[in-house]
């Protein structure tokens, strides 16, 4: 068995425990994990744990600012890469202070910035939706917060990092991993005790996404450790979670929006497993999976857009059933947008992913440009989402400024898309010169159409951030009644037999619920 | 009656600014922007004066377009800062 393969199946078997134990419990030690948990939440923080209040929505709004802090900043130096790439001189003069990054050094602490910044808006919105879920709100928001500032130090320091070389640079490259993995087994722990409060309510296709979103890095990083997985598995648990995660957001932040329930449950189903059991190309664009893996390697890359498909057909079919809801909603038009976008991401990141497997390397050109549009296309713009969506409802106050909201929508949608077609445009130009051996700079117009749409997103950032800190104090105040989900079904069919409001209004019913219970044999047994 | 009437403005503006406003002005700004093509079909060869050239305090680092860029991102950064100390000192 190839080292792959056993990494795949530590994988699939850590997937089906987790599924179990999570829906199961813990036998016997369920309440004594539980005790535990909760002391090393927030008691045996010390006097850490006084360092912030704790109050209602205090987790979401921390991990929410901090993540757009540094997507502003990420932006700003995505611009900067961006406009390097046609003028590499345009910023000597900032060598007199001492900042000269390589190519290769901007490149890295750009991503490390952008992907980090993006996982932190949608930790925050996971936050909130797993409270609305469970019905019974973060188990503990003093940690959330707390474990926010962790993670944030966290990406500070991975962000100095990219720009050493050498010991220092890898010293604090580990220090930014373990103060990553840290607050991550924080955050899921949190999540955990979260759900664990929900009752006898169903969990929910985001929980579980937000669950397996969480759970499967840190055991990709287990398996690493334990020598049963290697460095481009734990790579794809990484890029799993992002995906998970990502559209976690999405199946709460559309039908919540749009005031209908999800369309298909099946097709939930598909998207939750399919993601876990095959490996989705996206950012594993030059990963190296080990020799003689080709063939499994590619019939699992596409079998992995199974779940993508069938992620995107089910939330647009629940948008388009609300769809004057979901159109006038900012948060659920770029989330959908985003989710949208997955699908030309999907099946571009199979052919270079496939192309680098096969080790021709004919598309390599591309992978800079795909990465780019994945980064800030579907993964920005769910997170961007779920901040417009779930940042109000946390903070208790709408955001200040709708028509700035909005704004900042197009800016982002315009800025990412433009940019996205100059860049893929100017490095397939690049790729056609390249194997003809001409030397030329044909591709720079298109790289300066590519860097100033960019711009866009980083002065979106700046306005959203700027709405969101107006918001907090003098947003419009929300009523508790209004700030959750309005998903509102008109015709339920039941069974005969037990169920609670709380299931029912779960699934989707609301006061003019029209109700059904159908049962076969009830006649005769009357 | 006509007290009342003639002590109404001839012009006043609205209270409520419509968001198609923002938009026009965002679309006449792009607009603008993009017409700086024409300067290239006017003077080929000459490139637009770059920041350090208009400001001569940044003569001696700013030599690229870029900076016309990053010191409105700075002013966006500042304008965090600014409205963050000032929600808090309000608060």
């Amino acid at each position: 068995m190839s080292a792959f393969t056993t990494a795949l199946l530590f994988m699939w078997l850590s997937a089906i425990l987790t599924w179990a134990l999570v829906n199961r419990g813990i036998p016997i030690f369920q309440d004594l994990a539980r005790d535990m948990s909760r002391f090393f939440m927030e008691k045996a923080l010390g006097p850490g744990a006084d360092l912030v209040e704790g109050r209602p929505g205090s987790g979401v709004k921390a991990w929410m600012f901090h993540g757009m802090l540094w997507f502003c900043i990420a932006a700003t130096f995505g611009f900067i890469e961006l406009w390097l790439s046609h003028e590499p001189t345009a910023l000597h003069s900032l060598s007199a202070i001492g900042y000269s990054p390589t190519t290769s050094q901007l490149h890295d602490a750009v991503s490390l910035v952008s992907y980090n910044a993006i996982w932190m808006m949608l930790i925050g919105a996971s936050l909130h939706i797993n409270a609305r879920l469970s019905g019974s709100g973060i188990a503990s928001e003093t940690n959330a917060a707390l474990v926010s500032f962790i993670y944030s130090g966290g990406i500070m320091i991975g962000f100095i990092a990219s720009h050493l070389s050498g010991d220092w640079g890898d010293y604090m490259f580990s220090a930014a991993g373990i103060a990553f993995i840290l607050a991550n087994v924080a955050v899921a722990i949190n999540h955990l005790l979260t759900l664990g409060g929900r009752g006898n309510s169903p969990i929910q296709p985001s929980q579980w996404l937000i669950i397996f979103a969480l759970i499967m890095p840190l055991l990709g990083c287990l398996g690493s450790l334990l020598g049963v997985s290697n460095d481009s598995v734990y790579l794809s648990t990484v890029t799993f979670g992002m995906v998970a995660m990502a559209l976690a957001v999405a199946h709460y932040v559309i039908p919540s929006q749009a005031g209908a329930p999800i369309w298909s449950r099946t097709l939930t189903g598909v998207t939750i497993f399919g993601l876990l059991f095959f490996i989705t190309p996206f950012n594993m664009l030059d990963a190296d999976l080990g020799q003689g893996t080709a063939g499994l390697l590619t019939v699992i890359y596409t079998l992995s857009l199974i779940p993508i498909f069938a992620a995107v057909t089910n939330l647009m079919r629940t948008a388009g059933s609300r769809w004057g809801s979901t159109s006038s909603s900012v948060a659920a038009s770029i989330t959908l947008t985003g989710v949208v976008l997955l699908i030309p991401v999907a099946v571009g990141t199979l052919f270079i992913g496939v192309d680098a497997i096969s080790l021709e390397d004919n598309l390599g050109h591309l992978v800079k440009p795909m990465t780019h549009l994945f980064t800030w296309g579907p993964l920005a713009m769910i997170a961007i989402g779920g901040v417009m969506a779930c940042f109000p409802a946390a903070a208790g106050r709408e955001l200040f400024s709708a028509s700035s909201t909005r704004t900042s929508f197009w800016l982002v949608g315009t800025g990412v898309l433009i940019s996205s077609m100059a860049y893929f445009s100017a490095a397939l130009v690049d790729g056609a010169l390249s194997a003809a051996e001409v030397v030329s700079d044909a591709s720079q117009p298109m790289l300066v159409i590519a860097s100033i749409a960019f711009y866009l997103v980083s002065i979106a950032g700046i306005m959203l951030m700027l709405n969101m800190i107006k918001g907090v104090s003098r947003g419009t105040p929300i009523s508790s009644g209004d700030a959750g989900p309005a998903v509102v079904t008109d015709r339920m069919t039941l069974t005969p037999g037990s169920t609670s409001i709380r299931s029912m209004m779960s699934a989707g019913a609301g006061v003019d619920t029209e109700i059904s219970v159908i049962c076969d044999n009830c006649d005769e047994e009357e | 009656m006509t007290t009342d009437a003639s002590s109404l403005p001839e012009v006043t503006v609205g209270d409520e600014e419509p968001a198609s406003s923002r938009l026009l002005l965002l679309i006449s700004t792009v607009a603008a922007l993009g017409l700086l093509m024409l300067h290239n079909v006017l003077y080929p060869g000459q490139d637009l004066p770059v920041f350090g050239e208009l400001v001569p305090l940044f003569g001696d680092i700013a030599h690229s377009g870029i900076w016309f860029f990053l010191i409105g991102t700075m002013i966006g950064f500042g304008l965090i800062v600014a409205t963050l100390i000032g929600e808090v000192i309000e608060d």
